[in-house]
C-alpha cells in the first residue's frame, strides 16, 4: 500500500470515527450505567483519586489564602501613600497643604480598588523600594512618644521605660512607643471598623471608637492595652498634656551630628547608631477613649501598636510643620474582596499593577509619565504592604505542602489499587459479554474501543464527582483544628484550583485509569480471542524477595521508634544520615512490602481460622467446602485491599490524635494551666484568686499557684538551683508524663509531696545521681525509683537565708537544713521556662516548708502565677484574659486557648496536618467500607457457578451462607487484624517523618526546638469503630449478595456457555 | 445441489483441550470432515459430550483447531489472521444460539444493529436496517425493550434478527429452538425455511428436535467428536439407527455408533469375511461373546428424564444422556 493511500485509509477510519463518536457514546453511557455493579470498582478508585488529588492541591491553594486572609487581618492599612520624594522647601510634587491632601485622598478613594483613605501624620517616607538599598529604611521614623502627665495621683505614667518599645519586624529604625494622629476619615467607614475591632468593650472599660466630629469634641486618645497596663490608665481618664517628638536632621554616620547642626535635642539609636535631631510638640487636655488590644506586629512600614489620636488637636502651623518635615502620608485600605486569592502569585501580580497605577499614567502619546493629583501638585509613591510578606509565604507554603503532599501518598496509591483491582474484576465480568461481540463479528480494535470508552465514561463521571466533593471538602479540611474537630475558620476561602491544576487532577486519575486499562484490556482480549490455541497467559511470578527487601528495611524505622520510645537513647539507627533516608522512605517500604506479604497471609485466613475453629460444631458438616479456599486471585486482592485500608485508618488515627495531643502539650508547657498571670505587684495566691474572681464576675473556683525557685546546696556539693512544687500544683499544672519521672503523674506527685526530690539530667551529672544518662549504659530511665533502690539517694540540703542587718551594715547568714531523697529524672514543669530545668532540682512542698521554717505557704508573695479556673474554656477564657491584660493590677496574662490556637494555626508541628490526617482518615474509612461491599459484590458473582454447583449437590442454602460467611469474614478479620498491625508499625515509623519535617520547620522557622517527644496514642475506640462498620458492611454485602447468588436459577447458572 | 459452490468445508480437523487433570488432555474433534454447499441445510446430531460446542467455534471460525483446515467460501480460515477473519466471518457467517444470548446492556434494537455496527456501517443506517428487520420478523414494538424484559421468544427472534442483518449466506445455529416452546419453535423453524428457500441461506444446525431436522436436507451423526453416520431428511432422531448411513472417510476410517457395536457384540476382534460389490461382513473371533454384556444389564429407566427404555438403546432418545449399566 503506497504511503498516500495508507494516508487516505487513515483519513477514512478517523471520519468514520467522529460519525460514529455520539452514538458510542451513548452505548457506552448506557452500557455503563445498565452494568453498574461491575463498574462500581473502578467508580470507586477513579473517584478516590480525584477526591483525594483534587483535595490536597485545593489544600495547597486554601492554606495559602488562609494564611493570605490571617495576614491580612492584622493589617490595619493595606498600603501606604507617600510624596514621591522628601519634601524639601522648593521643590514641586509636594503640598503642605492639608487641603490639597485631602484632594489626594478623595481621589484615590475614587479607585475601585481603594475602600478607604486617611491622612496620617506619622511615620516618615520611604519614597523608594522596600530593601536594603535603600537607607531609609533605617531613618523612617515614627513620630515618637515622650511623655504624659495626668492630674489623677493613681496614674503611673512616669513609670520607667514606659514608652521603650521593641519593634520586632524589620530594621531597627526607633525603639520608642509610636503615635500616630489620623484624619477625620479614620473615624468612619472601613478603617474605623477594623481599627475598632481590637477595641477592648468590657465592664469598667467600655471604650468605643467614636466618630470623627466626637473625637474632635472630646479630644480622644486611644492607648494600647499595656500601656494602660503601666500607667493605670483607664477610659474615660482625662490627660492634662501629652508631648511627642518629631525628627527634623538625620545623620546616617554615627557622631556626625552635633549641637550647632540641632536645634532640638539628638536622638541616638543604639543598634545602629544613626541620630535624629528631634523636636517636641505638646498638645493638652486629652481624655482617653479608648484602650485597644496590640496587633502583632508585622509589616515594618508602619511604626506597629501606636498610640492613636486625632490630627484635630494639632494647629495648622503644627500640621505644616510635620508635612514639611515628611511625617505625613496616606494610609489606604484595599477592597479585599478583589484581591485575587487564587495564588498568592495572582494577588502579588494584581498588587504591582495597582501600585503602577497610582504612581504613573499614560499621557497622550501612550508614553508612562508620573502620574499626578491634587490639579498636577502632587506626586505620590506606593508602598505596598501586603504583598511583601507574599515570598515569605510562598516559601513556607511550598515546604508545607511538600509535607502534605507526602502524607498524603498511601492514600492515592490506595485509590489507585482499587482502581486496578476494580478494573481487573470489571474485565473479568466481561467476559461473556465479549464472546457474544466476538460471535457478531467485532473486531479486537472495535472491542477495546467500546470497553475504554465505557472505562472513559465511568472514570470522567467519577472524576467529576470526586472533583466537586473535593472542592466542597476543603474548607472542612482547612477549618480542622485538631484530629476530626472543627472550628469556623472566620474568614471565607474559595480553594478554587486553576485550569492547570484541574487538568493535573483530570490526567493523573483519568489518565492512569486510561493507560492501565488500555493494557488491561489488550492483554485481555489476545486471551480471549486466542482462547483455545492453549495460549496460556503469562503470569509473571511476583518479586517476594523484593517485597521482604521493603518490608523488612522499612522495618527499620519502626523497630528504631519504638526503641526510642520505650527508653533507648538511639534505637538501632545510630547514623544520622541513615537513620533520616529511612524515617523518609521507610514508612513508604514497609507500608508496600508489608501489604504484599501480609496479604498473603490475609488469604490464607480461612485455613488460620479452620485451625482456630476445626473442633467446634460450627465447621463440622461444611469442613470439606473449605478445601482449597482462599487461593484465588480475587480473595487475594480483597485481602491486600482490606489490608491497605485498615493500615491508612490506622496510621491516620494514630498520627491524628498523636498530633492534636502534641499540640495541646505545646500550649500545656507554654502556659502551666487555664492561665498564667504576670501581677503588677508581688501578691499572696488568694489576692490573685480574688482578683480574678472579681474580673471575670462568674462563681467559679479559681486556683493560683507560684512555682518558687530558690538555690540550694547539697552536701559536698556547689548551689543549685530548685524549683519549689507546692502541693497545689499537683492539681493546677496541667501534668502529663513525660514532665516526670515515671508514667504515672500521681505516683510522682506523692513522691514529691512525701519529701522525695528529682534532678535534671545536668543536675544528676553534677551530684552524681544516677539517669544522667552519661554513665553508659543502664544510666538513663524514665522511671521512679522507689525508697530501697540503689539508685535512689538521700542527700542532705543546706540554705543560706541572707538578712542585711542594717545597724552593722552586714550580711547575716542563717543556715536552714534538710533531707531529701532521690527519686529520679525530670524533663520541665508545664508553665515554667525549660531553659534551666536540665540543671536543676526539683522538691517538693514539705521540704520547702522544713527550710523555711512555716507552716504554711499561704503567705507567699510572688508575681507570676499559674492558674486554673474551674470549667472556663474557650471564648470565655480569651475573654477573661483580656479583662485581665486590661486591668491594672495584673502586668501580662496569658490563656491556654489563644496559646493552642497559636500552635495549630501557626505550625506548633504543622499547620494543616490535622486537617489532612482527618482526610485521610475519614477518605479510607469510606473505603474500607466501601471497597469491601463492591468487592464483595463482585468476588461474590464471580462464585455464583460454585455455590450453584454445592446447592445443586445438595448443600442447604444455611450451609452455603454459612460457608461464604466464613471464608470470607475470615479473611476479613484477618487482614483487618493484619492491617491494624500494620497501621501501628507505620504509625512508629512515620514518626520518624514527622520529626525529620519538623526539624526543617523548626530551622526554617528559626523557632525553638520542641522538647516534647512525639509520643503516639492509640485511639482504639475510633479504630473499633471503623473495624465494626467494615464488619458490619461485609456482613450486610454477604448476606445479601449471596441471597442473591441462591437465588438464581440453578439450571441457567450452571449450563453456563 | 450438488454443483452448487461449497461454503464451508472442514478437512481432518482435530481439537485438543488442554487440561492438567489426571486423565490428560481431552480430544474433542478426532478427524473431521464436512461440507456444506451454498443454499443447503444440515442438522447435526449427537449426544452431549459429541463434541458439538466445539465443532460450532471451530467452523465458526471462532477457534482454531489444533489441526487440520476449515474452509469458508474457499478461503482456508485457519491461515488467516485477526482482522482478514473477522471480515471473512463478518461477510459470510451468523450464529444463533439456544438462549439469544444478547448484550444484556443494550436494548433490542442496538443489539440488532451492533453487527453492521461492527463493519464500520454508519449507526443510523444500521438502526433504520434492524427497525425494517424486527417489523419484518414482528418485534418492532420491543424495539427499545432491554434483553430481560423480552420474554424467551422474542429474545430468539431478536437473536434471529441479529443474525440476519449482515445477509449471511451461511447461519450456524447451535439448537436454536431449545429454550423455546413448540409454538414459538415453529414459528422460528418457519422462519428459517423460509429463508432457506427463498434467500438460499445454508444452516448448519446443532439439534436435537425431529422437526428441526427434518426442515434439513440432511443429518449427519457425531460421535466422539467424529461424524459416524449421515441419515436423509427423514429422520427419526429417536432412533437413528432407521435412518443411518455410516460414513467411511478417506482414510478408511469407520466408527460404528454404539447401538450398531452392540448389535454386533460389542467390542472385540473382526474377522472381515467379505468385502466387495458396496458391502462387508464382519465376523467376531471370540464366539460371539460381546465384550459389552459381560459389563451388566443396561438401566431401564434414564436415570435423568425417567424415559422408560423399551429396546437396548445405549443413549436416552428424549434427553440424549449415556444409559447407564446397573
Amino acid at each position: 500500500m503506497s504511503s498516500e493511500s495508507k494516508f487516505r485509509v487513515k483519513i477514512n477510519e478517523l471520519g468514520r470515527r467522529t460519525r460514529d463518536l455520539p452514538d458510542n457514546l451513548r452505548l457506552a453511557a448506557l452500557g455503563a450505567w445498565r452494568g453498574r455493579e461491575r463498574g462500581m470498582a473502578v467508580f470507586a478508585g477513579v473517584f478516590l483519586s480525584s477526591l483525594v488529588i483534587t483535595t490536597v492541591l485545593a489544600y495547597g491553594v486554601g492554606l495559602s489564602q488562609a494564611f493570605f486572609d490571617g495576614f491580612l487581618e492584622v493589617n490595619v492599612f493595606d498600603a501606604k501613600v507617600e510624596f514621591n520624594k522628601k519634601p524639601v522647601d522648593g521643590m514641586e510634587g509636594w503640598s503642605n497643604n492639608t487641603t490639597h491632601l485631602l484632594e489626594v485622598c478623595d481621589e484615590l478613594t475614587e479607585m475601585e480598588e481603594f475602600s478607604d483613605c486617611t491622612v496620617t501624620f506619622g511615620k516618615k517616607g520611604l519614597h523608594s523600594q522596600i530593601d536594603f538599598g535603600n537607607e531609609n529604611i533605617f531613618t523612617a521614623v515614627p513620630l515618637m512618644m515622650e511623655e504624659v502627665r495626668s492630674e489623677n495621683q493613681e496614674h503611673t505614667w512616669d513609670t520607667e521605660g514606659i514608652w521603650d518599645y521593641a519593634y520586632t519586624t524589620g530594621p531597627p529604625v526607633a525603639e520608642t512607643r509610636a503615635i500616630a494622629l489620623l484624619g477625620p476619615s479614620a473615624f468612619d467607614g472601613e478603617l474605623a471598623n477594623r481599627l475598632s475591632e481590637n477595641i477592648i468593650n468590657v465592664e469598667g472599660n467600655e471604650g468605643v471608637w467614636k466618630t470623627a466630629a466626637e473625637v474632635e469634641e472630646e479630644r480622644g486618645v486611644y492607648i494600647p492595652s499595656d500601656i494602660a497596663s503601666l500607667s493605670n490608665a483607664a477610659v474615660g481618664d482625662s490627660i492634662s498634656s501629652l508631648n511627642f517628638s518629631y525628627t527634623s536632621e538625620t545623620s546616617l554616620i554615627p557622631g556626625q551630628m552635633d549641637e550647632e547642626d540641632c536645634d532640638g535635642s539628638i536622638l541616638i539609636i543604639g543598634e545602629t547608631g544613626i541620630m535624629h535631631c528631634q523636636h517636641i510638640i505638646t498638645v493638652y487636655n486629652m481624655t482617653i477613649l479608648g484602650i485597644y488590644e496590640p496587633w502583632p506586629q508585622s509589616n515594618p512600614t508602619l511604626a506597629a501598636n501606636p498610640v492613636f489620636t486625632t490630627w484635630s488637636i494639632l494647629n495648622e502651623s503644627q500640621r505644616t510643620t510635620l508635612i514639611d518635615n515628611d511625617h505625613v502620608y496616606f494610609g489606604l485600605t484595599l477592597d479585599r474582596a478583589l484581591l485575587p486569592t487564587t495564588s498568592t502569585a495572582d494577588a502579588a501580580d494584581w498588587l504591582d499593577e495597582l501600585g503602577r497605577t497610582v504612581m504613573f499614567t499614560e499621557d497622550e502619546s501612550g508614553e508612562r509619565v508620573k502620574r499626578t493629583y491634587s490639579s498636577g501638585d502632587v506626586e505620590v509613591y506606593y508602598v505596598d504592604i501586603v504583598s511583601g510578606t507574599i515570598l515569605f509565604l510562598n516559601i513556607f507554603l511550598g515546604l508545607i505542602q511538600a509535607f502534605d503532599y507526602i502524607i498524603m501518598i498511601p492514600i492515592v496509591i490506595l485509590s489507585l489499587s482499587v482502581l486496578v483491582y476494580g478494573l481487573v474484576l470489571s474485565l473479568e465480568q466481561r467476559r461473556r459479554e465479549i464472546s457474544i461481540h466476538r460471535v457478531i463479528g467485532g473486531t479486537t480494535r472495535g472491542m477495546r474501543g467500546m470497553v475504554l470508552l465505557e472505562l472513559t465514561v465511568i472514570s470522567s463521571v467519577a472524576w467529576l464527582v470526586g472533583y466537586l466533593l473535593a472542592m466542597a471538602a476543603v474548607p472542612v479540611v482547612l477549618a480542622s483544628v485538631g484530629f476530626m474537630r472543627f472550628e469556623p475558620l472566620g474568614f471565607d476561602v474559595n480553594p478554587a484550583l486553576g485550569f492547570g491544576a484541574t487538568l493535573v487532577t483530570a490526567l493523573i486519575t483519568l489518565g492512569f485509569a486510561l493507560i492501565f486499562g488500555r493494557s488491561r484490556t489488550r492483554d485481555f482480549m489476545e486471551m480471549e480471542i486466542d482462547e483455545g490455541v492453549n495460549k496460556v497467559q503469562k503470569v509473571s511470578k511476583p518479586k517476594v524477595w523484593l517485597h521482604w527487601l521493603l518490608f523488612l528495611v522499612g522495618s527499620l524505622g519502626a523497630i528504631d521508634t519504638w526503641m526510642e520510645m520505650n527508653g533507648s537513647e538511639d534505637g538501632i539507627l545510630t547514623n544520622w544520615f541513615i537513620e533520616g533516608m529511612i524515617n523518609v522512605f521507610g514508612p513508604f517500604m514497609l507500608w508496600i512490602g508489608g501489604a504484599l506479604l501480609l496479604g498473603r497471609i490475609g488469604a490464607l485466613g480461612p485455613r488460620i481460622m479452620q485451625v482456630v475453629f476445626s473442633r467446634s460444631r460450627f465447621l463440622s458438616d461444611v469442613k470439606r467446602g473449605l478445601k482449597g479456599s482462599g487461593s484465588t486471585e480475587s480473595v487475594n486482592r480483597l485481602a491486600v485491599i482490606m489490608l491497605l485500608t485498615l493500615s491508612i485508618v490506622t496510621l491516620a488515627a494514630v498520627q491524628g490524635y498523636t498530633g492534636t495531643l502534641v499540640d495541646e502539650r505545646t500550649a500545656d508547657l507554654a502556659v502551666g494551666s487555664d492561665l498564667q498571670v504576670v501581677m503588677a505587684d508581688d501578691s499572696t495566691a488568694a489576692e490573685v484568686e480574688a482578683a480574678i474572681a472579681e474580673i471575670s464576675d462568674q462563681d467559679r473556683v479559681v486556683t493560683a499557684v507560684n512555682v518558687p525557685i530558690m538555690t540550694l546546696i547539697p552536701e559536698g556539693f556547689e548551689g543549685i538551683g530548685v524549683y519549689v512544687l507546692l502541693n497545689d500544683s499537683a492539681d493546677v499544672i496541667r501534668w502529663f508524663p513525660q514532665a516526670i519521672p515515671g508514667d504515672d503523674v500521681s505516683v510522682a506527685m506523692t513522691s514529691y509531696a512525701e519529701g522525695g526530690f528529682t534532678a535534671g539530667e545536668d543536675a544528676a551529672y553534677a551530684l552524681d545521681l544516677w539517669g544522667s544518662g552519661r554513665g553508659g549504659g543502664d544510666d538513663s530511665g524514665d522511671i521512679v525509683l522507689d525508697s530501697d533502690d540503689s539508685r535512689s539517694e538521700v542527700v542532705n540540703f543546706t540554705w543560706e537565708d541572707k538578712t542585711i542587718n542594717f545597724s552593722s551594715m552586714s550580711i547575716e547568714v542563717t543556715l536552714h537544713n534538710t533531707s531529701a531523697r532521690y527519686f529520679g529524672v525530670h524533663q520541665f514543669i508545664p508553665g515554667v521556662s525549660t531553659s534551666e530545668m536540665s540543671n536543676s532540682l526539683i522538691i517538693g512542698e514539705s521540704a520547702y516548708k522544713e527550710l523555711m521554717g512555716l507552716s504554711t505557704v499561704d503567705e507567699l508573695r510572688a508575681t507570676t502565677w499559674i492558674v486554673s479556673i474551674d470549667g472556663l474554656s474557650g471564648e470565655e477564657l480569651k475573654a477573661l484574659r483580656v479583662s485581665l491584660e486590661a486591668d491594672t493590677r495584673f502586668d501580662s496574662a496569658q490563656d491556654w486557648e489563644t496559646s493552642h490556637d497559636e500552635v495549630e494555626r501557626n505550625g506548633g508541628l504543622i499547620f494543616g496536618t490535622p486537617g489532612l490526617l482527618t482526610l485521610q482518615f475519614i477518605v479510607a474509612s469510606v473505603a474500607a467500607v466501601a471497597s469491601a461491599f463492591v468487592f464483595l459484590s463482585l468476588v461474590l458473582s464471580q462464585r455464583k457457578k460454585e455455590l450453584a454447583v454445592l446447592q445443586a449437590i445438595g448443600a442447604s442454602p444455611n450451609q452455603i451462607i454459612r460457608l461464604v460467611l466464613f471464608e470470607i469474614l475470615s479473611i476479613i478479620i484477618v487482614s483487618m487484624l493484619l492491617g491494624l498491625l500494620l497501621g501501628m508499625g507505620l504509625a512508629l515509623s512515620f514518626n520518624g517523618l514527622f520529626n525529620v519535617f519538623g526539624f526543617i520547620f523548626q530551622l526554617f522557622l528559626g523557632g525553638e526546638t520542641s522538647i516534647l517527644s512525639r509520643e503516639l496514642v492509640w485511639p482504639w475506640f475510633e479504630l473499633g469503630v471503623v473495624a465494626l462498620a467494615v464488619f458490619v458492611a461485609v456482613v450486610t454485602a454477604l448476606l445479601f449478595t449471596t441471597r442473591k447468588a441462591l437465588r438464581s436459577d440453578l439450571a441457567l447458572v450452571l449450563k453456563g456457555e | 445441489m450438488n454443483e452448487s459452490k461449497i461454503i464451508l468445508g472442514a478437512n481432518a480437523v482435530y481439537h485438543v483441550y488442554e487440561s492438567k487433570a489426571e486423565d490428560g488432555n481431552v480430544v474433542a474433534l478426532r478427524g473431521l470432515h464436512l461440507e456444506v454447499r451454498e443454499g443447503e441445510a444440515v442438522a447435526v446430531v449427537g449426544p452431549s459430550g459429541s463434541g458439538k460446542s466445539t465443532l460450532m467455534k471451530c467452523l465458526g471460525g471462532l477457534m482454531k483447531p489444533s489441526a487440520g483446515n476449515v474452509s469458508l467460501d474457499g478461503r482456508n480460515m485457519t491461515r488467516l489472521t485477526g482482522q482478514e477473519l473477522v471480515e471473512l466471518r463478518q461477510e459470510t457467517i451468523s450464529f444463533i444460539f439456544q438462549e439469544g444470548n444478547l448484550l444484556p446492556h443494550m436494548n433490542a434494537l442496538d443489539n440488532v444493529a451492533q453487527p453492521l455496527r461492527h463493519q464500520g456501517v454508519p449507526p443510523r443506517v444500521a438502526k433504520a436496517r434492524a427497525l425494517e428487520l424486527m417489523g419484518e420478523l414482528g418485534i418492532a414494538h420491543r424495539a427499545k425493550g432491554l434483553p430481560s424484559m423480552l420474554s424467551g421468544g422474542e429474545q430468539q427472534r431478536v437473536a434471529i434478527a441479529r443474525a440476519l442483518i449482515t445477509n449471511p449466506r451461511l447461519i450456524l445455529a447451535d439448537e436454536p429452538t431449545g429454550a423455546l416452546d413448540p409454538i414459538t419453535s415453529r414459528e422460528v423453524l418457519a422462519l428459517f425455511k423460509e429463508l432457506h428457500e427463498e434467500k438460499g441461506v445454508a444452516f448448519l444446525i446443532v439439534t436435537h428436535s425431529a422437526e428441526v431436522s427434518a426442515f434439513c436436507d440432511r443429518s449427519l451423526e457425531l460421535r466422539d467428536g467424529r461424524f459416524v453416520a449421515q441419515h436423509g431428511a427423514d429422520v427419526e432422531v429417536e432412533d437413528l439407527s432407521e435412518s443411518r448411513e455410516l460414513i467411511v472417510d478417506d482414510l478408511g476410517t469407520v466408527a460404528f455408533p454404539p447401538d450398531v457395536l452392540l448389535a454386533m457384540g460389542g467390542a472385540g476382534r473382526y474377522t472381515v469375511e467379505r468385502a466387495g460389490d458396496g458391502s462387508i461382513t464382519l465376523r467376531t473371533n471370540e464366539g460371539g461373546q460381546s465384550l459389552l454384556q459381560s459389563l451388566g444389564t443396561l438401566a431401564p429407566q434414564c436415570p435423568a428424564c425417567n424415559h422408560a427404555y423399551t429396546d437396548e438403546a445405549q443413549e436416552c432418545p428424549s434427553c440424549g444422556s449415556s444409559r447407564p449399566y446397573l
